[in-house]
């Protein structure tokens, strides 16, 4: 994670926005939520710079390992979006292969 | 048999399911993972997920779910199905029982029909659950799976392991509508899966300790 880190291109314009994403990087080892939000405009890299701190991974959305921690140490959440009853979906979306869904 | 339940399976008739089976069958000869509906992630690997994204579920395509959580000589064996709701404690007898009668009915429907090539064959004493409360085999008498740690990281999904013939795939859309038709039931809401990320190898820096206890499923011995 570090290594693609380092290698993201720093320039001022973005000084302020790495700021903050080490913050939250920081917040997320304390096990803290740490809500971000980001608005530019399209195609300057803000995404990247979070797919790549987030959880190391690349830009197909693989990651080389995951760390396992102990859940007495670490606060439970559940994802925030409700879920629609399987039952009641059109048959096109009783499975999907692929639901990435990236900031 | 539940009315809630029964009147949601009634409108998953199997000749319906047969493009989702299929794709389920190329998701496992890939070793992937798939969501099913909007809540469910189905592979026969271990998941994991990031706490503060519990949304984006991992799957880890080194850790066979049969061999890492029952020791089973063979792989691709044992299907995980992760089913994520609110946090809530949610009480895994009342789960199973919706699971088992959701299976007693798919074989009933299955061994009736002839067009398919399932027979309504799924053992129903071959799936083990897991939630914040307990777990166990659902047709046991569900005191397992008390250990504090399991039940902190099923606060927020129910684990569902289960062994199926390769030809009663489609009995995996009754288990997530029986689930969910539970939580509901109890005033849980299921909550979305919005992302399966794949893992090459993982860090178990406190090993697999606090995610196991001891169990009665007869997915432990061969089959």
């Amino acid at each position: 994670m570090i290594n693609l880190y380092s290698r993201l291109v720093w320039h001022n314009g973005k000084q302020n926005l790495f700021r903050v994403i080490e913050m939250s990087a920081m917040a997320v080892v304390n096990n803290r939520p740490f809500h971000r939000h980001t608005e530019q405009i399209r195609c300057i890299g803000k995404t990247i710079m979070v797919w790549v701190v987030r959880s190391g991974k690349d830009t197909l959305g693989r990651q080389e390992t995951t760390r396992i921690v102990d859940p007495l140490k670490t606060t439970i959440i559940a994802p925030a979006k409700p879920a629609v009853p399987l039952i009641n979906l059109p048959d096109e979306q009783l499975v999907t292969r692929s639901p990435y869904s990236y900031d | 048999m539940i009315d809630s339940l029964d009147s949601g399976l009634n409108r998953l008739s199997l000749v319906r399911l047969v493009p989702a089976v299929n794709s389920i069958g190329q998701v496992f000869a890939a070793g992937e993972g798939v969501r099913l509906g909007q809540s469910a992630v189905l592979s026969t690997k271990v998941h994991a997920f990031d706490s503060c994204r519990p949304e984006h579920v991992q799957v880890l395509v080194k850790a066979d779910a049969g061999q890492i959580f029952y020791r089973r000589p063979n792989s691709g064996e044992i299907c995980h199905l992760d089913i994520f709701h609110e946090c809530a404690q949610v009480d895994h007898r009342f789960v199973a029982n919706y699971v088992y009668q959701a299976i007693s009915k798919y074989n009933s429907v299955a061994d009736r029909q002839l067009e398919l090539v399932c027979e309504g064959i799924v053992n129903p004493d071959f799936v083990d659950i897991q939630t914040a409360v307990g777990g166990g085999r659902i047709t046991g008498n569900l005191k397992g799976g008390q250990k504090l740690s399991l039940c902190r990281v099923h606060e927020n999904h129910v684990h569902v392991a289960l062994y199926l013939p390769p030809t009663e795939l489609s009995s995996l859309f009754y288990i997530v509508a029986a689930v969910e038709a539970a939580l509901v039931d109890l005033g849980v809401e299921p909550r979305c899966n919005e992302g399966i990320f794949y893992v090459d190898s993982t860090d178990f820096p406190t090993g697999l300790n606090p995610y196991t206890d001891q169990t009665d499923s007869f997915l432990v011995s061969s089959l």
